[in-house]
């Protein structure tokens, strides 16, 4: 490699970014020379995507500097880093579904005249394609395409404005593996052509074998640039996920209530909303009085999975059994019946409804049943705003009336309100099982600590918690046995007392999986 | 974020999205929007020659002379009705633009028992009102569950199949009054009686009308005393009374507050969309039919092609959203729109304008409520650049 | 010139077919950038008005048709500006001008008609209706039967030409796939540099545009009268289904159109036949059947392949 004495195609030096209440880039200094594949590897929220989105031109850095090719460079938008030769793959594609491969490509170029010349733009296309050894049909409809081939098409629309620097975020998470092993063909063939590639996962493997360097990035630092080939996964798995002090909360063991399980999910597969599959084959048990944490890297299905337990998503295969009744694909009504408390990953618009009041969103869910209705019609308003006012004291909720819209609420309270409602007795309902997924993201400290508090107490009560968290650190204080998600599937579930972070991480990166026999299947 | 320079100083107008919409915005930007209505309505006048002076004078008249301002009030009963039926359907983001169909409907069926009457076939004469109430009511609204069941199964545009069926239902009538047709009046099977009646009253048939006979006495609806005016008010306050007890105090009005907010949330919340909008429109339709029959027992006494053109079921979607759904809004935006109404018959009548004036002030109201509604959302802002 | 009456019926049910698709293709070019417009039948009867009211003052029936359309296209301008800039919501917008067009077209036409133009004017109407007569194409309107499709007025032609252009603008040209893009996914158009705000004000506008016209060719070819009283009676309204008939594809306008205006000459036929007031019911047919074809097309699992342009409807923000 002579990039000795070219300058690096990305230089990137001190970028700071802030966001309101978070600091997501803090000084960091990025460096992609030119000819090679750099991986940035990091958890979510750990500043990958802020980084790129920068020298991509969709966001300003607060400070700090750019240069392109040695050239100091101002990239205002992503026209700018276009003409600048970088070219960015996102993670959500920007695609028309109904229109063609050709179609998406040249949308916005000039090049292919004003009565399009179809013919033309698609020869480029298999020009190109073949200079890369990918195949694709430019005549083909988005929709028709596998995400592999579709991720292509993102490519081609890169590749076609000349682009020499490839950013790509995130690209393995959509595809299969065979789709993957191609990618890498065709990335390593743009390498030999002298495009330099900048590699965002959080896949360890991935990192190790596509990479020719990577660098790690944790809450927004820069904890060290290496080659991966010299170090080992669970090196990378550390760098990622961090060895900090783990703060446990004293809790006693658990008191496992009963033999039954109160959840059960048997061979489960269901599609995210994008039509892929995202929960494949998974099983589990939770059973009442446990914690059983589920940790993965946000997106690896594990949001697919708490919505079919809750009845919110329909389930392609497999079982999901509550309290010994099948309840595969039954409504959230009936789910709801039968004890079980959902807080939702979306607070705003699934979990609560932020134009209505305080009183009406605490009731939702409760408001069919008495003493909240009178002869089934007529809600019993008395009560309810008594049961409102209860609750939330009991939840310490901090508001200004119960009848100002819920939007008002912080963040906090607002989760406040759903553990208020979702956890509470009624007449002819017990909570058994608590579904909560990243009950404390976005919040205050202390908000944090009281929904842990809680979570734990119900626990103790003999309810059973399913919890999914991107935060191994919560899962790690908080769950009895931990189940690790990846790509859909269940790599592993281990007793949280014995459990061991490099093999988390390496389970959360793909990179482990373990056999039936050693999966810890009780308490 | 919407934000315009002013051309050669150094500020520009940011517009804000509001976090908290303080409660009197909606109904300060209503009555703006009324009122910016009728004042630009002024200009359409001018466009037609006519001093506004002219109109606004007349409208004045209405409101304060007793007995026009009592027509008016006539008037705008059948639009209490066409506005409280889109309450609830608007409440849950449905949006049923049936209610003039629904309307014609509801005076359609009110109509057998009269048809009965003059082709021999007589009730008990305190069983008329009742019966045609509860036709009026009931079959509009089987009429209405017809676009309901098509969204909630199928997705089906509702704007798109309430609207049809006005034409539909418009059609029924044409068919049903027309010379020639089953219930126009020169029909011989009411020849006997009813032309025994046109002797007594000392007027005789119209050759080419295209209507029903009148509805008989028994079957009118009573005048109240003092007020003179018919008692189909009485119905409709009851009515908006009674929605404003369910929009706020039953589950139903509970369910489709969240309905309208969030399609999420309603699954979220275990609620049934089918049933919710199956039993919303059977209720809207019926208010919107109870409107038809009102009409055609106290105003129009005939069915006739005629009932369609005032356009109260449209009226009825602009008052509904004037009021913000409130259902005792909706009674008092009624009245003003009767007001204008009862104007543009004098207009008519004085100046020789065509009654079609009132529906281009309600477009041209509407139009300044859409649009206002965006400062319902957003705030204006002067900023230095 | 003797036209039995096959010939008749398929000369009206072209000229009726082309108020239908000139309104349509509007409305087509619209939403295809994603701005449903339902005030098409207020727009067609402004149109309606502007467009004779113009005629018999200049004498000019062309003349008529340019001020349908441009009036009829600053109005949808007001539209385009509430729903696109405003970004309020598209339906209440349609509805609102659609009632306002309707009010303030018929009052205008009754006012223009006592008191603007006069006893004398009217006079001038038969000429006007000359503008609109057929045009026969030598040689080939001579041939039986569908000789009479060779005979038909210019606008028919220009309806036609229309539907062609407007699919060849569409599927053909950088600016055709610039505006189905915008209308799919504003944000894919967005990223890729296209002006999604005045690409949707040109469509909507324009396609407003094109309603007064059709607004107008309506009430000078056929109704040939000026008198305060609605003409449109729903066709605006079959216009705005008859896009999602023709799945948003211009010339499956065209076949659309056409069979609605057959339906609407198989009227006037029928009632000629038969008489009789059952035949009333008739009228009712089209706008039945355009319920029956909206519901199997909504159950059909082709609406979501070959369907509404994804982003219809939404107001698009960068946000």
């Amino acid at each position: 490699m002579t990039s000795e004495e070219e300058p690096p195609a990305v230089l990137m030096k001190g970028i700071v970014k802030q966001f309101p209440g978070v600091l997501a880039l803090d000084h960091v200094d990025f460096e992609v020379k030119a000819g090679e594949i750099h991986g940035l590897l990091g958890e979510n929220g750990a500043g990958k995507t802020t980084l790129v989105s920068i020298l991509y031109g969709v966001y300003r850095a607060d400070a700090g500097e750019i240069y392109i090719h040695g050239k100091k460079v101002n990239i205002k938008s992503p026209k700018d880093a276009i003409k600048l030769g970088i070219g960015m793959v996102p993670q959500h594609f920007k695609l028309v579904m109904a229109h063609t491969v050709v179609e998406n490509v040249i949308l916005g170029l000039k090049e292919f005249g004003m009565v399009l010349r179809m013919k033309e733009a698609e020869k480029k296309i298999v020009e190109l394609a073949n200079m890369y050894g990918f195949k694709i049909n430019p005549k083909a409809k988005i929709w028709q395409l596998s995400m592999g081939e579709r991720q292509y098409v993102e490519l081609l629309k890169a590749l076609i404005r000349n682009a020499n620097i490839l950013i790509l975020d995130e690209p393995t998470t959509v595809l299969t593996p065979q789709e993957t092993r191609e990618l890498f063909n065709t990335l390593k063939r743009m390498k030999e052509e002298g495009k330099s590639i900048i590699f965002i996962t959080h896949k360890l493997e991935e990192a190790k074998e596509l990479c020719d360097r990577v660098t790690v990035l944790r809450k927004g630092h820069v904890i060290g640039t290496v080659d991966p080939k010299k170090v080992s996964l669970a090196d990378l798995a550390r760098m990622m996920v961090g060895r900090e002090v783990l703060f446990r909360i004293r809790k006693e063991p658990a008191k496992i209530v009963s033999e039954e399980p109160v959840l059960e999910v048997k061979g489960l597969y269901a599609l995210s909303d994008k039509g892929v599959m995202a929960v494949k084959n998974v099983s589990l048990e939770v059973y009442p009085g446990e914690v059983f944490g589920i940790a993965g890297i946000a997106g690896s299905g594990q949001e697919e999975l708490a919505e079919v337990i809750t009845g919110m998503r329909k389930a392609e295969k497999g079982k999901v059994i509550i309290a010994g009744i099948d309840v595969t694909n039954a409504s959230p009504k009936k789910i709801f019946e039968l004890g079980v408390a959902y807080i939702p990953e979306s607070r705003i618009y699934v979990g609560t409804v932020p134009n209505l009041t305080i009183w009406e969103n605490m009731i939702m869910r409760h408001h069919r049943y008495p003493p909240f209705v009178k002869n089934k019609i007529v809600l019993n308003l008395p009560y309810i705003y008594e049961f409102t006012s209860k609750r939330a004291k009991e939840l310490n909720m901090m508001y200004s009336s119960i009848f100002a819209p819920a939007r008002t609420l912080s963040g906090g309270n607002l989760q406040r309100l759903i553990l208020a409602r979702e956890l509470a007795e009624t007449p002819g309902r017990k909570t058994r099982l608590i579904v909560a997924v990243y009950p404390t993201r976005g919040l205050d400290v202390g908000a944090t600590e009281y929904v842990r508090k809680i979570l734990i107490e119900q626990r103790n009560r003999g309810v059973g918690v399913l919890l999914i968290s991107e935060d191994l650190e919560e899962i790690l204080m908080l769950s009895d046995r931990i189940a690790v998600i990846h790509n859909g599937e269940i790599m592993g579930v281990v007793k949280a007392e014995e459990a061991n972070i490099e093999e988390i991480g390496l389970m959360m990166g793909g990179a482990l999986r373990k056999t039936a026999s050693e999966e810890v299947k009780r308490p | 974020m919407l934000a315009i320079r002013i051309p050669g100083t150094r500020y520009a107008i940011k517009f804000e999205r509001r976090l908290e919409i303080p409660r009197m915005i909606p109904a300060l930007v209503s009555i703006a929007s009324a009122i910016a209505g009728v004042l630009l309505g002024g200009i359409i006048f001018l466009a037609i020659g006519i001093s506004p002076m002219e109109a606004y004078t007349r409208i004045g008249r209405v409101v304060t002379d007793p007995a026009t301002l009592g027509n008016a009030i006539e008037i705008s009963i059948p639009i209490m009705f066409t506005s409280l039926a889109l309450i609830l359907p608007f409440r849950m983001a449905f949006y049923n633009i049936g209610g003039e169909g629904q309307f014609e409907i509801g005076a359609i069926v009110a109509t057998i028992p009269v048809i009965w009457y003059w082709a021999g076939f007589e009730l008990p004469a305190l069983l008329y009102l009742p019966l045609m109430g509860i036709l009026a009511f009931v079959i509009p609204g089987l009429w209405a569950m017809i676009p309901a069941f098509l969204r909630a199964k199928w997705k089906v545009n509702e704007i798109l199949v309430t609207l049809m069926m006005n034409f539909i239902s418009l059609q029924i009538i044409w068919y049903l009054v027309s010379p020639g047709g089953p219930w126009n009046e020169a029909n011989p099977a009411f020849k006997e009686r009813y032309l025994e009646y046109l002797k007594e009253q000392g007027v005789s048939l119209i050759p080419g009308f295209k209507g029903t006979p009148v509805v008989p006495e028994i079957a009118r609806m009573p005048t109240l005393p003092i007020v003179g005016i018919n008692a189909g008010l009485i119905l409709a306050i009851i009515i908006a009374i009674a929605l404003w007890f369910v929009s706020a105090k039953t589950v139903l009005g509970y369910e489709v507050r969240i309905v309208g907010e969030s399609e999420k949330a309603t699954q979220y919340a275990g609620i049934n969309y089918l049933k919710l909008v199956l039993l919303v429109m059977f209720i809207s339709g019926g208010l919107a039919g109870l409107g038809g029959f009102v009409n055609l027992t106290a105003n129009s006494l005939k069915l006739s092609p005629e009932i369609a053109t005032p356009g109260y079921g449209y009226t009825g979607i602009i008052s509904a959203w004037l009021s913000r759904l409130n259902p005792i809004a909706a009674i008092l935006v009624s009245v003003f729109f009767g007001v204008l109404t009862q104007s543009a018959y004098i207009m008519q009548q004085e100046l020789r304008t065509s009654h079609y004036v009132s529906m281009g002030f309600e477009g041209l109201i509407f139009i300044l409520l859409v649009i206002g509604d965006f400062f319902v959302h957003y705030r204006i802002r002067i900023i230095k650049r | 010139m003797n036209l039995d009456p096959v010939n008749l019926f398929l000369v009206q049910a072209l000229t009726m077919g082309t108020v239908y698709l000139i309104a349509t293709l509007g409305e087509v070019l619209s939403e295809r950038a994603g701005v449903v417009d339902l005030g098409l039948e207020g727009l067609m009867e402004i149109g309606a008005t502007v467009a004779i009211v113009v005629a018999l003052i200049t004498e000019n029936a062309w003349l008529g048709i340019l001020a349908a359309f441009v009036v009829a296209a600053a109005l949808a301008a007001v539209h385009a500006f509430a729903t696109v800039s405003l970004k309020l919501n598209q339906f209440a917008s349609g509805l609102a001008i659609y009632i306002f067009g309707v009010g303030i077209g018929v009052t205008f036409r009754g006012y223009a008609r006592d008191v603007i133009l006069g006893p004398q004017a009217l006079l001038k109407i038969p000429k006007i209706k000359t503008t609109f007569t057929s045009i026969r194409i030598p040689g080939l309107s001579d041939i039986p039967v569908i000789g009479s499709l060779f005979s038909l007025d210019v606008m028919v032609y220009f309806g036609l030409f229309l539907g062609i252009l407007l699919w060849f603008i569409l599927y053909r040209t950088r600016i055709g796939l610039n505006i189905r893009s915008v209308g799919e996914n504003p944000a894919a158009a967005d990223a890729a540099g296209i002006n999604v705000f005045r690409l949707r004000y040109i469509t909507t506008i324009i396609g407003g545009g094109l309603a007064g016209v059709a607004g107008g060719y309506l009430i000078m070819k056929i109704v040939t009268q000026i008198a305060g009283v609605a003409v449109i009676l729903g066709r605006g309204w079959i216009a705005i289904a008859l896009v999602i008939f023709a799945f948003w594809d211009p010339l499956r306008a065209i076949i659309g159109a056409y069979f609605f205006g057959a339906l609407e000459a198989s009227f006037y036929w029928l009632q000629g036949y038969f008489g009789g007031t059952a035949v009333v019911m008739l009228k009712a047919v089209p706008h039945i059947s355009a319920i029956i074809i909206l519901t199997i097309m909504s159950i059909e699992a082709l609406r979501k392949r070959i369907g509404a342009p994804e982003a219809l409807g939404k107001p698009y923000s960068r946000e």
